[in-house]
């Protein structure tokens, strides 16, 4: 009984420091605008500057990001001597091949998306919840797989998968699927405990606690409050591993011994064989898919923004 | 301003890229000073400090340096060798194209020669510009080289190339099955040795998950042509006899020589789309039998033999996983362990050309339009001297197109069983002379073909001898050895009339990518496709009338407003 009340206490008092936090930061923003914008600059000069001072950027965006994507286009729509055409665009909705590659890609974008927020959503819980985890090294341990270069990392998992599976008298040749699987969740799971455990840590418990106040099972106190307030950070987790899995290369090149093929080895193969229209064409696919998916969760991306957490 | 900016710096770029590139010749001689671009393979040429020191200017190794200091010696002009290497020809050939560079010297394979012979990207040799090459080209592999036929034409790629490399494309196994990591497979060597003469192992039940096969369609698409065209076929309602039949009719002497390597290579170099449906069919179901694609991981995996037991190899790569597992089995021994055969367990790697027919492949140098053809066809020239090309070889590992006394000196060095090692005591005098001991052995013995045999391959280097009466190329083995890495460098004069290059794909080149996409694809079964249509439309159904009874709701308070309005 008492560590209950205890509990209660604790809870209780949280939401009030949190939210006298609040008011005190944004009066403190309000205030140094205020000093800035008064006192030590004069108007006229500091938006030039500011302006001066976005010019390498803007530059490293036309050079490093424009320019490709206009290229991108450029091979898109034309054939092998520079002329426009639409080949490209219909030998790749004429090819029945070509689409079902991504349509494989898509499905093992979706599963390995649905696997990595299955398996870290629990954690991320776990690792905010500061009776468990003390300290950030938890979450560091989680994230530094990420330090070393992936190719070694998967040509060891590789390795590992064989001693694995020669226990059950099977090899990685047999399961292209299965290895794949466990490569692809190993790798991105990284990418998805880091904006998942940020927005953990900012989860309203008063609201949870009302939630379970108010008459709500478990179960209903997990849909109605907790995942919605998470949205934000399960929106950015997937985009971080949806779009790139597609895309990936040497995962299921490696793993999967060569059988399955995924867009980017599509794409790969393209050019490798100087198709370089078809190859952009491709590419251009994937830009408009991540246009897509990217208006389809702008609006959990701004909720985001407002509490704090980005795609960081 | 802002606006234009972005746009403007795009078409100039993109008009950059559309015109032809006024790069200047990058091979100028200024000064005396000549600078010579050249670009390899990766790992395809001499360039250890340990046979030849860096030389300063350059910064060059090995035989490169070699070179420029043989070049300083003998033209006393100094050279400069900007070196530089690429993964594949088709990387190498669009950048060609694009004009992103221009070289002097080129080593593409021998279907890209034929290519760019074909859209004229390069400049024949000329004549007796390349004495050395001339005089020590094996004349084996220079017949294999005029057969070619481009436009119709033989012979052009003599004119335009001079070789570096050859060798073969067949199946490189692992014959104890113990070493792998699954145990259920209980098939014997002596079983295994047999199968592997044969392409249709590959399609055989027996070596399931036991084979992998190459991630790239030329090599994949050889070995399934020669499958798919064993027995008798009909195409465009004519007749031919499959490559089965072929070989039973050249070995009772039917067909000579000549002209079963013809029909060989002419079922191997069919690309049509009947064909190439056929073998796309058979390529799938050699997908489902096999435990995967590689192009470079084989050939280490098959040292290990953890894997699989059975790869589609070059006999460049046989040759380095041989190599490999031999040194990796001594080094067991040098350090004190003994190898105690009973608890450690190693591969044992054979290299074999099935019997109805094979791959022969060869890479050569050629010099791209407006390349400096004095001096890179002294480059060339002094690569095919044979003392340096023995040196390349040692490196390599490959065989050069080269033949000559210092490469038999080498190769009897490495294989003969005759060949003394030579001794020298601490204080560096020689006890034991090294060199080959004719006397060591007698054939005649009739114990002798209890260990040993005799394999002659004057084929090779026929005419490039300089003691030609007395030398001769026939070499003691022991028969261990067989199927090893003499066999894998040299294949057995009998094995020669199969053996057939496969020549560019030309216009067909899209259909074969388009076969290869599908034999990668993963083909779902029909239900899955159903479900995920259902899914689909379910989801869009969903968001459909989510934004209807929106909007439905937005007009709804819409009226009510004008309506409260109104009132």
């Amino acid at each position: 009984m008492s560590m209950k009340s205890n509990d209660i206490q604790e809870q209780s008092f949280q939401p009030k420091e949190i939210l006298l936090e609040g008011i005190e930061v944004v009066k403190d923003e309000k205030e140094s605008k205020k000093r800035v914008r008064g006192i030590h600059r004069p108007k006229t000069n500091s938006k030039a500057l500011l302006k001066s001072l976005s010019l390498p950027f803007a530059l490293f965006l036309i050079l490093f990001v424009l320019f490709p994507i206009l290229f991108i286009v450029f091979y898109a729509f034309t054939d092998a001597n520079g002329f426009f055409t639409f080949n490209a665009f219909i030998s790749f909705f004429t090819n029945t091949v070509k689409l079902n590659v991504l349509l494989i890609s898509v499905l093992i974008g979706v599963l390995n998306t649905v696997l990595c927020l299955l398996i870290t959503f629990p954690l991320a819980y776990l690792l905010a919840n500061p009776k468990i985890n003390k300290n950030y090294m938890l979450v560091m341990l989680f994230i530094m797989p990420m330090w070393i270069n992936f190719v070694l990392r998967t040509g060891a998992l590789r390795d590992l998968l064989t001693i694995i599976l020669s226990a059950f008298g099977t090899t990685t040749g047999e399961h292209p699927l299965f290895c794949t699987m466990v490569g692809m969740v190993i790798n991105y799971i990284p990418f998805t405990i880091l904006p998942l455990y940020s927005t953990m840590l900012k989860l309203d418990k008063s609201q949870i606690e009302a939630a379970r106040d108010l008459g709500c099972n478990p179960v209903k106190t997990f849909t109605k409050s907790i995942i919605p307030q998470a949205m934000p950070g399960i929106v950015s987790a997937s985009m971080m591993v949806f779009m790139p899995t597609i895309s990936s290369y040497v995962i299921s090149d490696t793993l999967s011994e060569g059988k399955i093929m995924l867009f980017g080895n599509s794409i790969y193969l393209s050019f490798s064989q100087s198709d370089w229209n078809g190859g952009s064409f491709m590419s251009l696919i994937m830009l408009i898919i991540i246009f897509i998916v990217m208006f389809a969760t702008r609006k959990f991306e701004n909720a985001g923004s407002e509490r704090g957490v980005s795609a960081w | 301003m802002k606006r234009v900016f972005p746009f403007m710096g795009a078409i100039s770029l993109i008009a950059a890229l559309c015109l032809p590139s006024c790069q200047a010749v990058s091979s100028n001689e200024t000064d005396d000073v000549v600078y010579l671009n050249v670009y390899n393979s990766a790992d395809y040429i001499n360039e250890e400090a340990d046979y030849y020191e860096e030389n300063p200017l350059s910064g060059n190794a090995g035989l490169l340096a070699e070179f420029e200091r043989y070049c300083q010696e003998e033209y006393g002009t100094t050279v400069i060798v900007n070196y530089s290497t690429f993964d594949t020809n088709e990387t190498m050939l669009s950048e060609l194209k694009t004009g992103k560079a221009s070289y002097d010297l080129v080593c593409p394979s021998d279907y890209v020669i034929q290519k760019m012979i074909r859209e004229d990207m390069i400049e024949p040799f000329d004549e007796g510009s390349t004495p050395n090459y001339d005089q020590y080209v094996s004349p084996f592999v220079y017949e294999k080289m005029s057969e070619i036929e481009i436009n119709g034409e033989k012979g052009l790629v003599n004119d335009y190339a001079r070789g570096y490399m050859w060798g073969t494309l067949g199946l490189l196994y692992n014959n104890n099955l113990t070493t792998l990591s699954t145990k259920k497979f209980s098939i014997t060597p002596e079983e295994m040795d047999e199968d592997m003469t044969d392409w249709a192992s590959l399609w055989d039940d027996k070596y399931h998950n036991l084979l992998s096969i190459k991630d790239s369609v030329r090599d994949t698409y050889a070995a399934g042509i020669l499958y798919t065209y064993t027995d008798d076929f009909q195409l465009d309602g004519k007749e031919f006899e499959g490559l089965a039949t072929l070989k039973e009719k050249h070995d009772d002497g039917t067909y000579d020589d000549d002209t079963y390597n013809k029909k060989v290579t002419e079922i191997f170099n069919m690309c049509d789309d009947i064909t190439l449906n056929r073998v796309g069919d058979n390529l799938k179901k050699l997908k489902e039998n096999s435990f995967g694609f590689e192009v470079d991981s084989g050939k280490t995996d098959m040292i290990v033999g953890n894997k699989f037991a059975i790869n589609l190899a070059w006999s460049g790569d046989a040759a380095y996983s041989m190599d490999n597992l031999d040194e990796f089995i001594e080094s067991g021994t040098i350090e004190g362990e003994e190898v105690d055969t009973t608890t450690t367990n190693y591969a044992n790697l054979k290299y074999v050309l099935p019997e109805t027919g094979a791959n022969i492949w060869f890479d050569g140098w050629v010099m791209p339009k407006g390349a400096n053809k004095v001096w890179a066809s002294r480059f060339v020239d002094f690569f095919s001297t044979p003392e340096y090309t023995a040196e390349n070889m040692e490196y390599i590992g490959y065989t050069p197109v080269i033949a000559g006394d210092a490469i038999l000196d080498l190769v009897q060095s490495w294989y003969d069983e005759r060949y003394v090692e030579e001794e020298v005591d601490d204080e560096g005098n020689v006890i034991v002379e090294g060199g080959m001991d004719y006397d060591a052995l007698d054939k005649d013995n009739p114990e002798f073909e209890e260990e040993y045999y005799t394999k002659d391959i004057s084929y090779f280097f026929e005419g490039t001898l300089e003691e030609k009466e007395e030398r001769d190329c026939e070499f003691y083995l022991s028969l261990e050895s067989q199927g090893k890495q003499f066999d894998t460098q040299y294949p057995d004069k009998d094995i020669l009339p199969r053996l057939a290059v496969m020549a560019d794909f030309g216009g067909q080149n899209a259909s074969m990518l388009l076969m290869w996409e599908s034999v990668k694809n993963t083909v779902l079964p029909t239900w899955f496709y159903i479900v995920v249509a259902a899914g689909v439309l379910v989801v869009a159904g969903f968001i459909v009338s989510y934004y209807v009874r929106k909007a439905v709701v937005k007009n709804r308070r819409k009226a009510r407003k004008e309506a409260r309005k109104q009132a």
